[in-house]
């Protein structure tokens, strides 16, 4: 796999997911909390419309991540060619210094779910992924990120711990992980587990981008709705992180009942403060990167 | 693992629980299902409502959801691009499943294809090299051709003024719906709007659309009755003025 090269800075910063609610508020103003955007890589696939447009203006204002929600590398068939074509067409055009999908499975033959569906955690699931992120990795010439997606469900035949699980991929292949903390709150709370227990099973020397975002609480499960503000047990998870393995690109995702654009900057706000003021380790033992 | 029988679950092809799926803490196989299914069914609704918003807001929405419904299961979605869902639903709309609605609304058949074809151009790249970028000393020389992307309509029912009436938040009941419509899309600072049109520009945009040169439709003209020739032509310089203001002309 070709190296991603580029000599642009990266953003140390916080980030936010870019949402066509803030558009006109990022279009008038340069944000003082937000350094970085991420857009959800689909919404400008195919499109030539202002969503675009408005791409391109951002663009030149602000380092991107692209973040998709397709790939579906954990179901069985080949992966989607045509569809990381036109990936690669956007990277080629926006030069994003992230570009990220999920361990999940979203369909399968030609049926599309629109879900984040959890992968079986087994060997024989290892073996259909690494083909396809190392093709994946291949079209686009540079490494994927993967998210731990949140979960509702498991499947009888789990028999490797999803840590493990995501490690191995990540050693096999040479994708690293996007770790969403409030994704491993909800997954946690969801199965009983200690999520705190679980920041130190993450294979933290591949996390190169962490996600921070609200939960919905139902009753008897977490929803991973990011309808609302970050959890303060999210919050004390990621201070946890960073005291553990130090600072790396963090943002905001806020997808449902979006609120003003000041509101996701206060956010980002508690970002910069939390990595600004948490002790960390040393840059030279840590175990996630700081640097792209 | 039993891929295709979660799949089937989820969207509603099966209601059997597949074996190999194991629920949460507090949560059966089944309850965990449910939740996969239900966003499942939000997203695909809210998809449709986003590509359909004035058939939806005309319709209401215990109708839309109806609709919708009967969308899904017939055309499950087989793509990742949630933009291009909802393209069989003109056609839905004016299946036998949608008497009572047509009998209420007539014109809904064009809406909905209308609403389609204009979430189609919208999402369209621009035109390579539309008249309008020439030095205007090469624009005399061009042979000016009609973007293949225009959208040429005609209707038995007034769908432009129903379409931006309800466009505005207005109510479209008051509308006399029962006249002919001839109206084309235009997009200008992104936005997709309509261009009515007289018949016989109509006729002539359908022509010079299938001739792609204005040479060769001025050539059929002349072997049509003289009265549609001569009624056309009074119809083409105002036409053309149109077209090039809004790029849709190019050589």
């Amino acid at each position: 796999m070709n190296e991603r090269k580029d000599d642009s800075p990266k953003p140390k910063g916080p980030g936010a997911g870019l949402r066509s609610a803030h558009y006109p508020e990022i279009l008038r103003r340069r944000s003082d909390s937000i350094q970085w955007f991420e857009i959800i890589t689909e919404n400008f696939l195919g499109t030539y419309g202002r969503p675009r447009w408005v791409l391109e203006k951002v663009r030149q204002d602000y380092p991107l991540a692209f973040h998709g929600v397709s790939l579906s590398i954990g179901s069985p068939e080949p992966i989607d060619e045509t569809y990381l074509f036109l990936v690669r067409d956007l990277i080629t055009e926006f030069d994003p210094f992230l570009v990220s999908d999920h361990f999940c499975w979203t369909g399968f033959r030609a049926n599309n779910t629109h879900n984040l569906l959890p992968l079986p955690l087994n060997e024989s699931s290892i073996n259909i992924i690494v083909p396809k992120i190392e093709r994946a990795q291949e079209i686009l010439g540079r490494e994927i990120l993967f998210e731990n997606a949140s979960a509702y469900m498991k499947t009888q035949v789990d028999d490797i711990p999803e840590w493990d699980f995501i490690s191995e991929v990540c050693q096999r292949t040479g994708c690293k992980l996007l770790l969403d903390l409030n994704n491993l709150y909800v997954t946690s709370v969801n199965f009983g587990i200690d999520p705190h227990e679980q920041l130190h099973k993450i294979p933290a020397q591949f996390v190169r981008q962490i996600h921070l975002a609200g939960f919905t609480d139902m009753g008897n499960y977490l929803f991973d709705t990011h309808s609302k503000a970050v959890h303060d047990h999210v919050w004390n998870l990621y201070t946890q992180w960073l005291r553990l393995y130090g600072s790396c690109p963090t943002m905001i995702e806020w997808d449902e009942e979006i609120p003003p654009f000041e509101v996701l900057e206060g956010e980002a706000a508690k970002i910069a403060h939390l990595q600004n003021t948490t002790v960390q380790p040393p840059a030279n033992s840590r175990g996630a990167s700081i640097e792209l | 693992m039993n891929y295709e029988a979660i799949l089937d679950f989820i969207t509603e092809k099966s209601q059997d629980v597949p074996s190999c799926v194991a629920g949460a803490a507090q949560l059966t196989a089944l309850e965990s299902l449910i939740i996969y299914r239900n966003d499942y069914l939000a997203r695909t609704h809210s998809a449709l409502g986003a590509n359909f918003p004035i058939l939806w807001k005309i319709i209401g929405d215990d109708s839309f959801l109806e609709l919708s419904q009967i969308y899904r299961r017939q055309y499950p979605s087989s793509t990742w691009n949630l933009n291009h869902y909802g393209e069989q639903l003109p056609a839905l709309v004016n299946s036998e499943h949608n008497l009572h609605l047509r009998s209420d609304f007539p014109f809904i058949c064009d809406l909905a294809a209308l609403e389609w074809a204009s979430q189609e151009y919208f999402n369209e790249p621009p035109l390579s090299q539309p008249l309008q970028n020439l030095p205007s000393q090469e624009q005399d020389l061009a042979q000016l051709r009609i973007a293949p992307n225009l959208r040429i309509f005609q209707s038995q029912f007034n769908v432009p003024e129903i379409y931006r009436a309800a466009q505005q938040g207005k109510e479209v009941l008051p509308i006399d719906w029962n006249r002919p419509s001839f109206y084309f899309l235009s997009k200008e600072n992104f936005i997709v709007q309509l261009e009515d049109l007289t018949k016989p520009q109509c006729a002539l945009l359908v022509l010079w659309k299938k001739n792609m040169t204005i040479e060769q439709t001025l050539a059929d003209l002349e072997t049509a009755p003289p009265e549609i020739t001569n009624e056309m032509l009074t119809e083409l310089g105002p036409l053309l003025v149109r077209l090039f203001r809004t790029n849709l002309l190019f050589i």
